[in-house]
């Protein structure tokens, strides 16, 4: 795509200096490259348990144990690989659930924002119905007909966040279509189509990245959030938001359980937040594409 | 000679709003009529309904018969293959009607490859080549630059090279020159007449400039309210006219003669 | 009495320009080192396409913007550095209208209120009616109820008029008023100002990339280019007889009715980056080694005419 072609050559380095880009961009390739690797880098199992080793303060503090780097829960287990195994799941979940929304509110967008006629009436009403269903119950109602698990996980979010995708997309593909360089491209007798893919899709694209960006963020929050209240993951699988509910527990006698955790998540979302900010900024309205 | 095209009791109107009332002219082969009418007189209309590019809400009624055919009878599949093709379009704003996202040479090839079957290496060729006709000094560098890196006359030479890449029968050029600065003016509209005679192309001159319409139009037909008032020779402008509205638009057009206003 | 000195006005505004190691400011000088005069009843045109600088000078002229260098004198008093405060008593003297008849208006207000809310302002009860106003802009009594979205452009235009004119300002900033209009409606409030000129007195800075309007209302006119004036005269005489390369071009691409234009003015587009010398050499066809190097000054060449081109040193001209 010829607009990712200039993104990426010319304006990398002029997105380097925003200093929002900058810093979002570092925490989320550390969580990007923990969330790949964690089986392969985490020092310990994290289910392993260890009654002896339980409710551990970081490895700094007097007290601590050198190769549990960060303390253990209430159960012995490594905090710190749960961590790290932590973000793996909440990079699954963000990839996964954002790819979902974003495919689906693409098309959706696309569809009712340049055919429009009944299309696009009938997918608004859809929308706004939709959309009147406060999100929270959606989601855990949809996760008591599914039960849990980290795939039942993202399909919830999916299935409540694809509106917001398919409303913002359709809004931008009405704005586009209404330029004059589409008008151009009809004239010049291309089919609806090649509007679609090569006039439209390009000129959307980058606030499709921003709004990717933000999705991800809220698929972090949520699945931590689901979690949290035990309608997220399994319990065999290391989560920020069970080892937040976990750590809550033993918050007097070991607060690092909790604390890690907490800080970890809103680190995470926060740089996704300020990625899709920084990357808002530095889109040139005139242009629709990357200063 | 068979007229190139003929329009008929054209009708534009958007719910109950009369856009174009009854408009009926005809365009010959190889001429340049001009289409001159205030803001609001219908005249981008008209030239819109042409290519059959008017909003979805407008009803339009009438005949336009372009080489014995009624355009508006035509399936949508069809009228793409005229478009570009045949008939072509150029805008107001040239930097705006050129696709941000895409190097020049790829707005230019697209066209080529979609009418004339051309491939990569063909238009790409051909595609430096038009570059060269239409005054753009440097074509292997501008031709892989994105139009904001160029200005508003550029951009126009570029949409120009464009509009005439399929060697059209007809070129609808709505506004041209309006959001250009005089002196590119004056350069692009030699360049339409230059264009015009090589390839023996009918342009459809649509502006509110009646003085800019003199001097490249052969006929210019005056537009007011919707309606088609008269049609004159560019020659005989002052003397031809008869229709009152003409008159008063000669009259007040601003003119580098001494202070005067003409009448 | 001068209305308005104008001495070495310069502006400029920051445009950050992107290189790889951070940012560097660069500096736009939206208007360069300019100085001109407005006699008493005069109009005088300011011509140039966008980017001239035009507008920022009018803006300059009534003070909506501070001057980086230079000086302005309105009235013998040196407008230069005032704030607000000192500024507001010579606001009504000094009355800048607009392009757009459509932004200039409040639309929730009638026009006589729009009117009246400026004599209430200044306390001008009793010199100027708001009917007087109107009249003078060739409206009758009955536009005073109107609203806005009731007027057409040219009205719209003829109520800010009235707007600046109740105050009966010694001099009139017009910035494009009759860009948006259409040619009739144009020649009306062309005319209207020639008349406001005669019975109000007041003398006007009439500001248009149009060179044929300017040609219509001016008596004198400053031609420029990329924030320099390049030529300055007699407007008639500049349009017989125009001597900067780039008047010449102006003036040969106005497009006449009479069907004797023929543009000839051609020019490639080069890389204007490194602007040392006169800012129109990349484009003028008579561009010579000099050009290249130093910047031609505004110099005097006849009785009411001054040109900024080296062309006219090189000729033994001054």
């Amino acid at each position: 795509m010829t607009v990712m072609e200039k993104t990426l050559k010319d304006s990398l380095l002029n997105s380097l200096r925003s200093k929002k880009i900058l810093v979002s961009l570092v925490i989320i390739t550390v969580f990007v490259f923990t969330g790949l690797t964690a089986p392969y880098i985490a020092p310990h199992d994290p289910n392993k348990q260890s009654l002896r080793d339980a409710n551990l303060p970081p490895a700094w503090v007097e007290g601590g144990n050198p190769s549990y780097l960060l303390g253990t829960d209430s159960l012995g287990r490594d905090i710190f690989s749960r961590l790290l195994h932590g973000a793996s799941v909440a990079l699954y979940v963000a990839a996964t659930a954002t790819f979902l929304t974003g495919v689906v509110g693409t098309i959706l967008g696309i569809a009712a924002g340049y055919i429009r006629g009944k299309i696009d009436e009938l997918l608004m009403r859809v929308v706004d119905i939709w959309m009147s269903f406060p999100p929270v119950i959606l989601a855990i109602a949809l996760i008591s007909l599914l039960g849990t698990g980290i795939n039942n996980v993202i399909l919830a979010i999916a299935v409540v966040d694809w509106t917001r995708f398919t409303r913002v997309v359709r809004s931008e593909v009405l704005a586009v279509r209404e330029k004059d360089f589409v008008a151009s491209a009809r004239a010049a007798g291309f089919s609806t189509n090649y509007i679609i893919w090569r006039e439209i899709f390009p000129n959307i694209l980058p606030t499709m990245i921003v709004l990717a960006t933000l999705e991800m963020g809220i698929a972090v929050s949520v699945e931590v959030l689901l979690s949290f209240v035990g309608l997220g993951v399994k319990p065999t699988t290391p989560s920020w938001g069970t080892m937040i509910s976990d750590g809550l527990s033993y918050l007097r006698t070991t607060p690092t359980a909790l604390m890690f955790p907490l800080l970890t998540t809103m680190v995470v979302v926060l740089s996704l937040n300020l990625l899709g900010d920084g990357i808002r900024e530095k889109i040139d309205p005139k242009l629709e594409v990357f200063r | 000679m068979a007229k190139l095209l003929k329009v008929q009791d054209l009708k534009i109107s958007f719910q109950k709003n009369e856009v174009v009332k009854n408009v009926s002219f005809e365009v010959e082969r190889g001429e340049i009529l001009g289409l001159v009418g205030q803001s609001g007189a219908g005249k981008s209309m008209t030239g819109r309904a042409i290519i059959r590019l008017l909003p979805s809400s407008a009803s339009v009624s009438g005949r336009i018969i372009f080489k014995d055919h009624d355009l508006l009878t035509l399936k949508e599949k069809e009228m793409r293959k005229i478009r570009g093709k045949e008939i072509t379009m150029i805008q107001q704003d040239p930097v705006a009607s050129l696709n941000p996202a895409f190097k020049i040479r790829d707005q230019i090839t697209d066209i080529m490859k979609l009418h004339l079957k051309l491939d990569n290496k063909e238009a790409v060729n051909r595609a430096k080549n038009l570059l060269n006709e239409v005054g753009i000094p440097n074509p292997e560098k501008v031709i892989l630059k994105y139009p904001h890196q160029l200005s508003g006359g550029l951009c126009q030479r570029v949409a120009i090279a464009i509009a005439f890449a399929c060697n059209p029968s007809l070129v609808i050029a709505d506004e041209p020159t309006t959001a250009l600065d005089v002196i590119t003016q004056g350069m692009v509209v030699n360049l339409m007449k230059k264009m015009q005679k090589q390839f023996n192309t009918s342009i459809i001159f649509i502006t509110h400039n009646l003085a800019l319409a003199a001097n490249i139009c052969s006929r210019i037909a005056v537009m007011n309210d919707g309606q088609l008032l008269e049609t004159i020779t560019s020659k005989n402008i002052l003397t031809e006219s008869s229709h009152p509205y003409t008159r008063i638009l000669l009259s007040s057009l601003p003119t580098l003669r001494r202070g005067s206003e003409t009448t | 009495m001068k209305i308005l000195r104008v001495i070495n006005l310069t502006k400029k505004f920051t445009e950050p320009k992107r290189t790889f190691f951070g940012r560097e400011k660069r500096f736009l000088k939206a208007v360069d080192n300019v100085s001109f005069e407005v006699d008493d009843k005069e109009i005088l045109g300011v011509v140039g396409e966008s980017g001239s600088g035009k507008t920022t000078l009018a803006k300059l002229v009534v003070r909506l913007y501070e001057p980086d260098d230079g000086r302005i004198e309105f009235m013998d008093v040196d407008i230069t550095h005032l704030n607000q405060k000192q500024l507001r008593p010579l606001r009504k003297h000094i009355q800048i209208i607009f392009q757009n008849p459509y932004l200039s208006l409040n639309p929730r207000r009638k026009v006589k209120d729009v009117i009246e809310d400026i004599i209430k302002l200044h306390r001008l009860d009793g010199t100027v009616s708001v009917d007087e106003a109107l009249e003078a802009v060739g409206l009758t009594k009955n536009y005073g109820n109107r609203y806005p979205h009731q007027l057409s452009g040219g009205e719209r235009q003829r109520v800010a008029i009235a707007r600046a004119l109740v105050l009966k300002p010694k001099l009139i900033v017009a910035d494009e008023i009759t860009s948006s209009l259409d040619v009739m409606n144009q020649m009306g409030i062309l005319r209207l100002l020639r008349n406001i000129r005669e019975s109000w007195e007041t003398s006007m800075i009439f500001v248009s990339h149009d060179l044929a309007v300017v040609n219509h209302i001016s008596d004198r006119v400053l031609v420029m280019y990329e924030g320099k004036v390049v030529e300055t005269g007699i407007t008639s005489e500049i349009i017989n007889n125009p001597h900067h390369p780039y008047t010449q071009a102006l003036v040969d691409s106005v497009p006449d009715i009479s069907g004797n234009w023929s543009p000839k003015y051609n020019y490639e587009e080069k890389d204007s980056s490194s602007i040392k010398g006169c800012r129109f050499a990349h484009r003028c066809p008579f561009a010579f080694e000099k050009c290249y190097t130093s910047e031609p000054l505004l110099t005097q060449l006849a009785a009411e005419r001054k040109v900024a081109c080296h062309l006219y040193e090189k000729n033994g001209y001054f």
